[in-house]
């Protein structure tokens, strides 16, 4: 299809439109966890950070950029790096990263307050009353194994049959259990935690033309404003205990901005091995962290939606969305544990 | 026309874009002359993932004709038992294949419990259809009608009985399928035709794909709003396909009322859920919702600005809003641009 034709044409318009160089901000965090205990704290990069993250540049020779065109498939175009340290562009399919490597399943365990998060159901609420989940929805891109040395190991997201996942994404979507599976290949080893990206890389945030499932509209994740996608989206219903107050919505939805405001980093801590066979590694999600990061102090001083922007003001699930993103750091939002 | 001030605002970045892409490109859409034009040789719409045949099953890849077999069976009225109702007695192209009724009328006058909805790019839908998704695929989906008591009433084995015996059925089943007529087929050739209605012609496509004119100021500035966190309809119609694809309660759920998605899957969350429709040509796929409760567009904007009808499972996105009777003008003038005259009119899906 001609607009289908040609991720390049989005990157020189975007230049031409926007401007490189506007502003970046890179978070950097980090978290520890140690013992299947989520314990640790982020320390934020701040603004201007420099990004540490890999360079990804492996596996990044030839494989053309299917879905988005020609010429973005050589491996220097791969190799450039946007703001965020990442590649520039978004690739839909590339080789997988050469060498033995082992397929290494993590299973998402979505929780509140330690006990299992259901969708669509009413889910007690510490203090009482329950929280009824109708949506959450995110994406995980960019994921790292760290190894004992602590350098970043890229590992490739892939699905069930080994084939890299499109985008090197994985969408998480609370009401398809099948989501919540995901799976690497990993080098045979003992690794000393996990690190990936709550969101998307810049250089897909950025992309302007339609792109293939997971980054299509049907993922809800989708800005309708031309650029950028929301990293993370929830929406529930909190109903207090013993009234008759009508229940309180909640939303949270927490966006990146075009070369600003990137996918906050998740670095998670604890023993991982990667063997010939390899057991399913539960990785929990904490909603009532993602809660409580969306309540905290954040700085919205200069926080403006992207151009192009939506008219009128943004929605206090956007302004939520970025609390959450700025403390994310300060949040124990994922976290291993055993069994 | 083109002296046409255009307001300073972001959705005037994207035609500057498009025209980018479209002057740049090396290969641009064909256009297809023939004088019938084949039902299967269509372009995607603008932001819809991946081309119309990649669509479709590997078991049931799209061909001319099998996507002509189900035109011909879409306005089969041997496939109701009384033989008076076909597929497009409830979904007429002049209403984007759409019921004008409340509620679908089948054998006998029986009445349906839901509105039929317009059936435009279907193809991309991955989510389970009908109202409530019960199903996965539009070959599964087009068996239910022909067996629902209430719409045609006749058990698939008895359809394919009266197609065994028309010579000519048989003839072209074997053509499109190189097997006489059986139930997964004629399922599979419906789904086929179904598949090939694509609309992508309203002035909000040309608009999308480059062209700064297609919308009048009203209709901008109806625009501006429909994407507006104010009035939060972008929530569920996204830009390029007008809807997320999802199943939400839009606040049309009384208590006693129909239950939608929850009769599928049982979810509490799920009580009054039901599909988010695309909206190209709503402008006339009048009357509105899953139960055809609102007459016009006019009435549908009141519901959402009300905030819905109350009920306390209504979508936490679904806030009251207000609008001035200008601002409403634009907004019904944005939903009018949505038309695509084309897809209304177009031969190729005429019975023949």
């Amino acid at each position: 299809m001609l607009l289908r034709e040609g991720i390049f044409f989005s990157a020189v318009s975007m230049s031409m439109i926007l401007g490189c160089g506007i502003a970046s901000n890179t978070s950097e965090g980090k978290q520890t966890n140690t013992g299947g205990t989520a314990t640790g704290s982020f320390a934020s990069g701040g603004t201007g950070g420099t990004s540490t993250g890999s360079s990804f540049a492996s596996g990044g020779t030839g494989g053309a950029a299917q879905g988005q065109g020609s010429g973005q498939g050589s491996g220097g175009a791969l190799a450039a790096t946007g703001p965020d340290g990442f590649p520039a562009v978004c690739v839909n399919s590339r080789p997988l990263i050469p060498g033995e490597r082992e397929p290494v399943a993590f299973s998402l365990k979505l929780e509140l307050n330690g006990k299992p998060l259901i969708y669509g159901e009413n889910n007690a609420l510490a203090g009482g009353g329950t929280l009824l989940l109708s949506n959450l929805r995110f994406y995980i891109s960019e994921v790292n194994l760290v190894d004992a040395s602590n350098q970043r190991v890229p590992v490739d997201l892939v699905d069930s049959g080994g084939h890299r996942k499109p985008y090197n994404v994985q969408f998480v979507n609370a009401e398809a259990p099948e989501s919540l599976g995901l799976r690497v290949r990993a080098p045979v080893g003992t690794y000393s935690g996990v690190e990936f990206l709550l969101g998307l890389t810049d250089g897909c945030n950025n992309t302007f033309l339609p792109l293939d499932p997971p980054l299509d509209e049907a993922s809800q994740l989708k800005w309708p404003h031309t650029f950028g996608y929301l990293f993370l989206r929830y929406e529930g219903m909190v109903t207090e205990p013993l009234t008759i107050m009508p229940s309180t919505a909640q939303m949270v939805h927490m966006g990146g901005g075009i070369h600003e405001r990137m996918a906050p980093k998740i670095s998670v801590l604890g023993a991982i091995t990667v063997a010939k066979a390899n057991a399913e590694i539960p990785l929990k999600f904490a909603l009532d962290e993602v809660l409580k990061g969306a309540a905290m102090p954040a700085d919205l001083a200069n926080f403006m939606l992207p151009p192009p922007a939506p008219p009128g003001p943004p929605g206090a699930e956007i302004l939520a969305g970025e609390h959450l993103r700025q403390n994310v750091p300060k949040l124990t939002i994922f976290s291993l544990s055993g069994p | 026309m083109l002296a046409k001030t255009q307001p300073v605002h972001f959705r005037n970045w994207q035609p500057a874009l498009g025209f980018l892409v479209f002057a740049c490109s090396a290969t641009p859409d064909t256009v297809n002359l023939e004088p019938t034009p084949n039902l299967t040789e269509v372009s995607s719409p603008f932001g819809f993932s991946g081309s119309l045949a990649s669509t479709a099953p590997a078991d049931n890849q799209l061909t001319e004709s099998r996507a002509k077999l189900g035109r011909r069976l879409f306005f089969e009225t041997a496939l109701s038992r009384t033989r008076e109702v076909s597929c497009s007695s409830c979904h007429e192209q002049s209403h984007a294949f759409a019921d004008p009724r409340p509620v679908s009328v089948g054998v006998e006058g029986k009445m349906g419990k839901r509105n039929a909805p317009g059936l435009a790019n279907l193809a991309w839908v991955r989510t389970g259809l009908f109202w409530d998704g019960r199903v996965a695929s539009l070959e599964e989906q087009t068996g239910k009608p022909i067996e629902d008591a209430n719409e045609m009433d006749l058990p698939l084995s008895e359809a394919v009985a009266r197609l065994n015996s028309d010579a000519s059925y048989v003839a072209e089943f074997q053509a499109a399928y190189a097997e006489p007529p059986s139930e997964l087929s004629l399922r599979q050739a419906l789904a086929s035709f179904v598949r090939t209605l694509v609309s992508s012609n309203s002035r909000y496509d040309a608009f999308l794909t480059g062209d700064s004119f297609a919308l009048s100021d009203s209709e901008q500035r109806g625009s501006d709003l429909f994407f507006s966190s104010r009035t939060g309809c972008f929530h569920c119609h996204t830009e390029r396909t007008l809807t997320n694809d999802g199943f939400f309660n839009n606040g049309s759920y009384e208590p006693g009322g129909d239950i939608g998605r929850k009769g599928v899957t049982g979810r509490t969350g799920d009580l009054g859920k039901f599909r988010v429709p695309g909206l190209r040509n709503i402008a006339l796929t009048a009357p509105y919702l899953h139960d055809g409760s609102l007459p016009t567009l006019s009435d549908v904007i009141d519901h959402y600005a009300k905030g819905g009808r109350g009920d306390p499972s209504t979508d936490v996105q679904i806030e009251p809003f207000e609008l001035n009777a200008a601002e409403k003008s634009d907004l019904l003038a944005f939903l009018g641009a949505l038309t695509d005259q084309k897809f209304l009119t177009d031969p190729k899906y005429i019975e023949r």
